[in-house]
């Protein structure tokens, strides 16, 4: 079994062949996004970080960045930043540079002007897509597929349905030799001794009950009632009664393999089987969050058919809701059966999976058909000085 | 034909409607391999739970396989099972 992917010089396989154009700082959006769309074949990152990071965000910030860099859907890279203390640009460079692949930096306070710095910026992406239009797609093993798994509006159906679907197809994914995982810390509250106990040693499994006890503190210590706000008005009328009943449902997503490894947010899993990211329940942050782990494709279960993908790596979405289904069909990639799941859902996930398959191919899944992809954003846990 | 309610784990003690029920529907749930029957005793929502046997007041709820959490009223088989009879466990250890 195989997919069709692009060769990396570090080893891995993209499932696309994008030149990333990423800002460094908030306050180079506007010229990362114009450099981006004036080439085909560039995909833009932009997020809400601006001046005065300070640690432990700052760490956690630009090694987001730089793996972000390092995803193998990108074939190159242009790091956008302004000319000033707080932005280090070639920190980012040099940390994306050593997977290989070609990387500039583009500094927009330079003589002649922004536009000026624009016009330079457009034609290093405009030489690194044409060097990357000449790769071609070879194929490859399933060992070289990350799979990133993600939810968003929880209902009680979706736990044994479209979360299951996902975790069936990760569970394929792993049975063929890749990795996969999922992440939204908040969302495990409540059912970290189930995937703790599924755990390969005691260090990952007291990493992991660690990485949510921790998220629970700073939620408390921040004054947030969270047991009074989940599950949440909505989530009772649905039929969910308790935290406990909400988490186990979302932890469905993580399909039913050991758990070899938790990590923090923007680092890399080494990716021997299933793994867990440290993220937010924040679509837009947990979703970078997966593409910094190097996840070159993702599902995405959402019974609130949330609109958006990624810029550089697909996102499947699905729902198990049929008017959802057929009222937005630039939104949703694909319906799971509610009989057919609760009857049989390997025969679910195996059609996942292989759709996933195509999609990894080149099959564009709707967000990236219409260029729906503003699911981006870096996590900061301290309101920047 | 379409499945009405489903116990999803066997040591379970409460079902989920895959459809919206009435009372007094009869729904076949599978039960260790058998298959065993619910006379609901009030109106099931699609997704919400109805208990399919006795739950004491005070003993867990099960759904998953796992402990969602405990009843706070006696229910009897094929009632609603929700906030109004049933707490979390983390919800309740921090409203003492």
């Amino acid at each position: 079994m195989e997919f069709l992917g692009y060769p990396r010089k570090d080893g891995s396989a993209g499932t696309r062949n994008y030149i990333g154009v990423i800002s460094s700082m908030a306050c180079a959006n506007d010229p990362t996004n114009w450099i981006a769309s004036a080439v085909s074949g560039c995909a833009a990152f932009t997020h809400r970080q601006a001046c005065g990071l300070i640690p432990p965000d700052e760490e956690v910030f630009y090694r987001t960045l730089i793996n972000l860099g390092k995803n193998p859907n990108l074939a190159g890279v242009l790091v956008v930043s302004p000319d000033c203390a707080d932005s280090d640009p070639a920190r980012i460079a040099n940390g994306i540079a050593e997977s290989g692949k070609p990387v500039e930096i583009c500094k927009i306070h330079q003589k002649g002007g922004v536009m000026f710095a624009v016009s330079q910026g457009v034609n290093v992406v405009r030489k690194m897509a044409s060097d990357a239009s000449r790769i071609k797609r070879q194929p490859m093993p399933i060992s070289k597929l990350r799979h990133g798994v993600e939810c968003g509006g929880s209902t009680p159906i979706s736990g044994p349905v479209t979360n299951a679907a996902q975790g069936t197809a990760l569970d394929f994914v792993i049975e063929n030799g890749g990795c996969g995982g999922f992440s939204e810390t908040p969302e495990v509250i409540g059912a970290e001794h189930v995937i703790a106990a599924r755990a390969i040693n005691n260090e990952v499994k007291q990493k992991m009950l660690k990485t949510v006890r921790d998220y629970e503190e700073r939620l408390q210590a921040s004054g947030i009632d969270f047991f009074g706000a989940n599950p949440d008005h909505q989530n009772v009328e649905d039929g969910l009664s308790s935290i406990e009943e909400k988490a186990l449902g979302a932890i469905h997503k993580g399909g039913t393999k050991p758990l070899t490894e938790v990590v923090g947010y923007g680092e890399v899993p080494e990716g021997k089987g299933m793994f867990f990211v440290n993220t937010p329940g924040n679509d837009l942050i947990s979703v970078t969050g997966l593409a910094a782990a190097g996840c070159n494709i993702i599902t995405y279960s959402s019974e609130g058919a949330a609109p958006y993908g990624f810029p550089f790596v697909p996102v499947i979405k699905i729902t198990a809701r049929q008017d959802h289904f057929r009222k937005f069909p630039d939104i949703l990639d694909y319906l799971v059966d509610i009989d057919r799941a609760i009857a049989d859902i390997r025969s679910v996930g195996q059609e996942l999976f292989n759709l996933m398959l195509e999609v990894a191919s080149g099959r564009k899944p709707q967000s990236e058909l219409i260029g729906y992809t503003c699911a981006q954003d870096v996590w900061a846990l301290v309101p920047t000085t | 034909m379409k499945i009405k309610g489903v116990v999803l784990n066997s040591k379970d003690n409460v079902g989920v409607a895959l459809m919206d029920l009435e009372r007094g529907t009869e729904v076949d749930v599978k039960l260790n391999g058998q298959t065993a029957s619910v006379k609901l005793a009030e109106p099931i929502a699609y997704q919400h739970k109805f208990s399919i046997k006795h739950i004491s007041s005070g003993s867990k709820i099960l759904k998953y396989g796992e402990v969602i959490g405990e009843a706070t009223k006696d229910i009897e088989p094929g009632q609603h099972v929700h906030i109004h009879n049933m707490i979390g466990l983390r919800a309740k250890a921090i409203k003492k």
